[in-house]
């Protein structure tokens, strides 16, 4: 085969291009970093990449979820709690008062000083939202009177007015309980301390006592008990999800690890060998220089006279 | 037998011009030697004064390979075909650009992740505006990469009418070197650097349109395109621009003396080349990636909206404004021209925020975000069938952009993988090509001292048959003077 100049000429440059380009691509992969700049570098692992970023995203999301949640249920659960103890402190004034002859004054003001802390809780607010209003977290929940004339109604939402955060995909948990939940009606607990204590009010006398004493055995204790059952299981409930919660964050902490892992594996530069393939394409390109430069210019007539 | 006293000058006369005949193209040769498109040239002898009579006619040899020439030009329509692919689709790929941060994935994410936050705080003035502003950011990236293709669509149409002339202004050139190759032929002048021009033209057009080349007798070429001749020896036809039927703004070359131009079988076929590429990136590539992108938000947007309508917004009131405004409206034309298609957030709501549908019931409460947590759950939802597809719907819409993402890259980087590939080939066939046309200087070194030694030969020759005959002339016959 006849070698001309043009051909010589031709394929050193083609050489040297193929070698620059080399070298231009491993030098970018090695300044930021990533293998992966446009879909066509690695058509299949786009999917994936574009997956893991997507899913890396939403994790951050779903945090923000399970914190706004968090705090909703951490209200929650601490007011039950307060509920539950209150409960229990006017159940023991009741059990107590039921045999006790005497201080049966004191014992009605200490119920009504039960009853107004158990209606302040109840109207607690998480972030200036009515904890137990269902969605009309801006009303108050329980307005009315409560001396002399008990009248104390419930004006939050009732429908099902369950508030939801999505903590992983699909997965959502209720994060608030309503006050028809809280407040049932063969458990409404106010009207129980109420009554509670216009009966212990109204022992004043030997008979009124009796009847007194009669009525709390026979009323206001089992009444007390539905309500604590009732607020007991409320609490689990939310302690239930809760956990939820805390599972989701403890899941999301691993994914996104794992996330992050898997990320860098697919898209991040192997720097050892890229450094390889740049310092090989750094070589070559320079014995190409090499020959060329002495292939190049050299011919017949140098020798000539 | 008697000879002519004079022979052997003849002869000597006749090496002198035939050494010097060479010298020159030898000379060309070397004068040529970068020269792109120059075929080097021999010239063949027969044997001078074997005989009696001075030697027959030297012949202008260029030195060319036909099969190598069909070959290159084979490959050099494939290579230009699919590099005016790879490059539209790398060009689209930037457009996309879906590998950043920066990219449509991320507005989806981001809008996805705004409704969340409705859920958590629908009475808040912020989250509403938020989901709001991703809604319109994530509207303005889908019109703007969806212009941006349309752009891309004129900008290759301005190629394809730039190719219209070009062929023109190859196919003028060709005939006229047809012409002018058989005028010389007929004088029995040297036609080597028209043929040479002629070569380089070839070269281009076959780049340019695939074309195919058949050589006449006469030292003519016809040229094919798609079947149909444009270049038949002296004449050749022109190619001119009509509207394309269908798309506006759009072009379609047609031949203009065998047909009528107006009419669409009279349009020009390419079987190859940049012009069968660019045709094929403008009204193909590009169109479908921006009529599935176009799909996708449609699809997307009509069931956010329809979600939406099921809502009830912060007064308690039932939802009456969409989200998304499409233009044309999807319910009257669902799969619209991309020119038309527009996306926007509605200015209604803009203008409101409180009128967004968080809520799932009539005055339910200002902390009912339930709606907006449906809407943020049509990200898991089945809406879309795969890109391209008319099945029933059996993806997401992250997944639906995730394939089409993925497709793209494929695409670019099968086309660009072919044309490195071609490019190699076309470099290695053009090397063998320049092995056998290019000149080589030391070659041509050896031949110039090998003539210019026959050439001093050829003077010493003439010497000594001078010195001959002036012995016989001049010194003959003096006997007893």
């Amino acid at each position: 085969m006849r070698i001309t100049n043009q051909m010589q000429i031709a394929a050193i440059t083609r050489n040297l291009r193929d070698v620059r380009s080399t070298l231009a691509r491993t030098q970018s992969q090695m300044a930021d970093g990533r293998t992966l700049r446009r879909p066509s570098d690695d058509p299949a692992k786009v999917r994936t990449v574009m997956s893991l970023r997507s899913s890396l995203q939403h994790l951050d999301q779903y945090e923000s979820n399970i914190n706004d949640g968090r705090g909703w249920l951490v209200n929650t659960e601490h007011a039950l709690t307060h509920l539950i103890e209150t409960l229990q402190e006017a159940r023991e004034v009741a059990v107590y008062g039921a045999s006790s002859p005497t201080s049966q004054y004191e014992l009605s003001q200490h119920i009504k000083a039960l009853l107004d802390d158990a209606v302040a809780v109840a109207n607690q607010q998480h972030n200036g939202e009515y904890l137990f209003s269902g969605f009309r977290t801006d009303v108050r929940p329980f307005q009315g009177s409560v001396y002399p004339v008990f009248d104390l109604t419930y004006n939050g939402s009732t429908d099902t007015a369950i508030m939801q955060r999505e903590i992983a995909p699909g997965l959502q948990v209720p994060v608030n309980v309503d006050g028809a939940r809280l407040l049932p009606a063969d458990a409404n607990f106010f009207r129980t301390l109420y009554d509670l204590h216009t009966d212990l009010q109204a022992a004043t006398d030997e008979t009124q006592r009796e009847a007194a004493v009669q009525r709390i055995a026979q009323e206001r204790l089992p009444e007390l008990d539905r309500a604590l059952t009732n607020l007991t299981s409320l609490r689990s409930e939310v302690g239930v999800w809760s956990r939820r919660l805390d599972q989701a964050q403890q899941m999301h902490v691993v994914s996104r690890v794992t996330l992050e892992q898997q990320l860098t594996d697919f898209e991040a530069t192997e720097v050892e060998r890229t450094f390889l393939e740049l310092q090989t394409a750094q070589q070559s390109y320079q014995a190409i220089l090499y020959i060329g430069a002495r292939v190049l210019p050299t011919s017949l007539l140098d020798f000539l006279r | 037998m008697i000879r002519n006293s004079f022979f052997g000058l003849s002869v000597a006369r006749h090496a002198l011009m035939m050494e010097q005949r060479h010298l020159d193209v030898s000379g060309r040769n070397v004068a040529n030697a970068n020269n792109a498109g120059y075929s080097r040239q021999e010239l063949r002898t027969d044997s001078v004064g074997g005989a009696l009579a001075p030697g027959g006619r030297p012949v202008l040899v260029r030195e060319r390979d036909l099969f190598l020439d069909r070959m290159y030009r084979a490959r050099n329509a494939e290579y230009g075909y699919n590099s005016a692919r790879a490059e539209a689709l790398e060009r689209l790929e930037v457009i996309w650009g879906d590998m950043g941060d920066f990219g449509l994935r991320d507005e989806l994410a981001m809008f996805w992740d705004s409704l969340q936050t409705l859920n958590n705080r629908p009475a808040d003035h912020d989250a509403r505006v938020q989901v709001l502003q991703r809604a319109a950011s994530l509207s303005n990236l889908v019109n703007s990469v969806v212009g941006q293709l349309s752009e891309q669509r004129q900008d290759l149409d301005g190629i394809v009418q730039g190719v219209g002339e070009a062929i023109n202004r190859l196919g003028r050139g060709i005939a006229l070197l047809n012409q002018q190759i058989m005028e010389s032929n007929t004088l029995g002048r040297d036609s080597a650097n028209l043929e040479d021009q002629r070569d380089m033209l070839l070269d281009e057009l076959s780049e340019l349109t695939g074309a195919t080349v058949l050589e006449q007798a006469d030292g003519r070429v016809h040229v094919w395109i798609g079947g149909r001749p444009l270049v038949q020896g002296n004449h050749y036809e022109e190619i001119v621009l009509r509207p394309h039927p269908t798309d506006d703004g759009i072009h379609v070359l047609r031949w203009s003396k065998s047909g009528d131009p107006d009419d669409a079988a009279n349009t020009v076929q390419f079987t190859g080349g940049r012009a069968r590429g660019l045709l094929e990136a403008r009204d193909h590539d590009v169109v479908d990636y921006q009529r599935n992108l176009v799909r996708m938000v449609i699809g997307m947007a009509t069931a956010i909206n329809d979600q939406h309508r099921l809502g009830f917004d912060m007064a308690g009131a039932a939802v009456v404004d969409d989200l998304f405004v499409i233009e044309p409206d999807p319910a009257l034309n669902p799969d619209p021209d991309p020119l038309l298609f527009a996306i926007s957030v509605n200015s209604v709501l803009v203008a409101n925020p409180s009128l967004l549908g968080a809520a799932t019931a009539a005055d339910s409460g200002p902390s009912d975000g339930g709606n907006a947590q449906k809407m943020a759950d049509l990200r898991h939802a089945i809406l879309l069938s795969p890109p391209g597809s008319a099945a029933p719907p059996s993806i997401t819409v992250d997944a639906y952009y995730r394939m089409l993402t993925a497709s793209l890259g494929l695409d670019t980087q099968e086309a660009g993988r072919r044309v490195r590939t071609l490019q190699l080939q076309l470099e290695q066939v053009n090397e063998r090509r320049l092995g056998r046309s290019g000149v080589s200087i030391d070659e041509e070194m050896v031949t110039l001292m090998q003539h210019q030694r026959a050439y001093q030969a050829a003077a010493r020759t003439l010497t000594i048959m001078d010195e001959a005959l002036d012995l016989l002339i001049n010194r003959m016959g003096l006997v007893g003077r």
